[in-house]
């Protein structure tokens, strides 16, 4: 099992040639290993130009990016590529090649045995819900649009790296598909620990994903923090209007039972809700006329939440 | 007809050496088309110039470019194997260079992005996904170079322009027609041999 790369930032710049204004601008910034971080913001914020410049992709202007304390300009640019995951939104599949040749990409470059990579492509194939069976000899254009990326997050992470970037890999996907192949994602990660950069403009996606999330704009970071954080705290009138951060019921499936929790040792009787339930449920089960919900965890009753305390939570008030 | 029976394995022979000629013509051509139309894919500003500089040479008529290569190199082999590989150059580099400019960004960001050096991808990626374009730029151009080598025979060159040109001096209509068709025949086989092959590399 791969544990997650800590990458750093140091007042990283990159001015492309030809403009006058720094795509990305003095971005400083810690990503936590195992962690989900998200880049979000407009078309042109800056946020695949900050992806790419951690394999090397694209050069830094002025400032530094280290991974677990190395400087990526200290390592030769394509073993750095081998050794971090890349999955971009057209997926790039390679067409001349199998489902199976293509998840072997990385391993091959790196030389691993023959027996170990035909393994490790139906152990990925597994893992992300492709029978290996039916897909393994499959061309990448007998594919829809989410089994390609399935395929795509498969080649990515085929060398079990320690960071992932991602560059709005679920964009081109149908709603129904890409809220599956986010909840995956996220299964995906937490098991395997890896440290993911993930860029998107979309809101929604962001708050579904992020560990944290990274607003951007012109090429600077405007704020960092959980999405719970930011839906209530915005840092500025640009992140809550992006966020939609006054929209209080987005904030509802962000917020767990256990945050609104009034604890108490009385015992009263009432419907039932696991302290991980998030407060969309709790609403529910109020709004259908309960007084109060009993929270429960590992089965033994910790407190109730009643309407006051929704809201309460909701508002930031707790 | 009479000459093309009565001389079977004459016409043959020479027909031998037509696609011999043409063939070795090929290769040196491809060797020196592929690092020219690198330079135009890598580089893209110096295309109109290249495309440009290779398509004149390609206008040149043929005759007169072989009297000029005959001034160079004498008579023989060597005129019209050059004229060969200057021809050729305009329709492969031009093919070769859409080819690989016609991919798939995505294949090659993903390539770029998963760590393959410049070699690597050029062999594993590029090339394999250029290459029915490519065969396709081959076909054409071996085509052409079957009919333009047989002006070989006109300065001293092997191939089954001899049979045109003596039949031409010595009033052998038959051996013209030997000789054409021959040179015909090769055309149609290669254009046919190549389409094949373009086809089982379009995957």
């Amino acid at each position: 099992m791969s544990r997650g790369a800590a990458i750093r930032f140091e007042l990283a710049s990159v001015r492309y040639d030809d403009t006058d204004r720094d795509a990305i601008a003095d971005v400083t910034l810690d990503v936590v290993p195992g962690e989900l971080l998200v880049l979000l913001g407009p078309s042109g914020c800056g946020k695949s130009t900050l992806l790419r410049t951690v394999n090397r992709l694209v050069p830094l202007t002025r400032g530094r990016i280290a991974i677990d304390d190395t400087d990526v300009t200290a390592l030769d640019p394509v073993a750095l590529r081998r050794a971090i995951g890349y999955a971009i939104q057209a997926v790039g599949l390679f067409s001349h090649m199998s489902v199976a040749q293509n998840i072997a990409i990385v391993p091959s470059l790196l030389g691993w045995p023959r027996d170990r990579i035909a393994a490790r492509v139906d152990e990925l194939l597994a893992l992300v819900r492709l029978e290996p069976q039916r897909y393994r000899h499959r061309r990448p254009r007998d594919l829809s649009g989410g089994e390609a990326q399935r395929v795509g997050v498969a080649r990515a992470i085929a060398a079990q790296p320690r960071a992932l970037l991602m560059d709005e890999p679920f964009g081109a996907v149908d709603a129904i598909v890409r809220a599956q192949l986010q909840r995956e994602l996220v299964r995906i990660v937490r098991e395997l620990g890896t440290t993911t950069l993930f860029v998107t403009h979309d809101v929604e996606e962001a708050l579904h994903l992020a560990d944290r999330i990274v607003v951007m704009k012109d090429g600077r970071l405007e704020q960092i923090a959980t999405p719970l954080q930011m839906l209530v705290t915005p840092a500025n009138a640009y992140v809550a209007e992006l966020i939609g951060a006054g929209d209080v019921i987005r904030r509802l499936t962000m917020l767990r039972a256990r945050d609104a929790v009034q604890r108490s040792t009385v015992a009263v009787d009432g419907v039932r809700i696991d302290a991980h339930a998030d407060l969309h449920t709790v609403l529910n089960v109020l709004l259908g006329g309960a007084e109060r919900v009993v929270v429960v965890e590992a089965e033994h009753p910790i407190g109730t939440i009643d309407f006051a305390a929704v809201r309460a939570t909701i508002m930031g008030n707790r | 007809m009479t000459y093309l029976t009565s001389h079977a394995a004459r016409v043959f022979a020479l027909a031998q050496d037509h696609a011999l000629i043409v063939a070795a013509a090929l290769l040196v051509a491809l060797a020196a088309a592929f690092p020219l139309a690198l330079v135009i894919v890598r580089r893209p500003r110096t295309a109109p110039l290249l495309l440009g500089l290779l398509g004149a040479i390609y206008t040149i008529p043929s005759l007169a470019l072989l009297a000029l290569l005959v001034r160079a190199f004498g008579l023989g082999i060597a005129p019209i194997f050059v004229a060969l590989v200057a021809y050729a150059q305009f329709m492969l580099v031009r093919n070769i260079a859409a080819g690989i400019s016609g991919i798939d960004p995505a294949q090659i960001d993903a390539a770029h992005g998963l760590g393959m050096a410049a070699r690597q991808q050029f062999v594993r990626v590029e090339l394999p996904l250029a290459l029915p374009v490519i065969v396709g730029g081959i076909r054409v151009a071996a085509v052409a170079m079957i009919a333009i080598a047989t002006l070989g025979g006109y300065v001293g060159g092997e191939g089954l322009g001899t049979l045109i040109f003596t039949g031409l001096t010595l009033h052998h209509d038959d051996m013209i027609v030997a000789g054409s068709l021959a040179a015909s025949l090769l055309a149609i086989v290669a254009d046919g041999a190549l389409r094949l092959v373009e086809h089982a590399v379009r995957r």
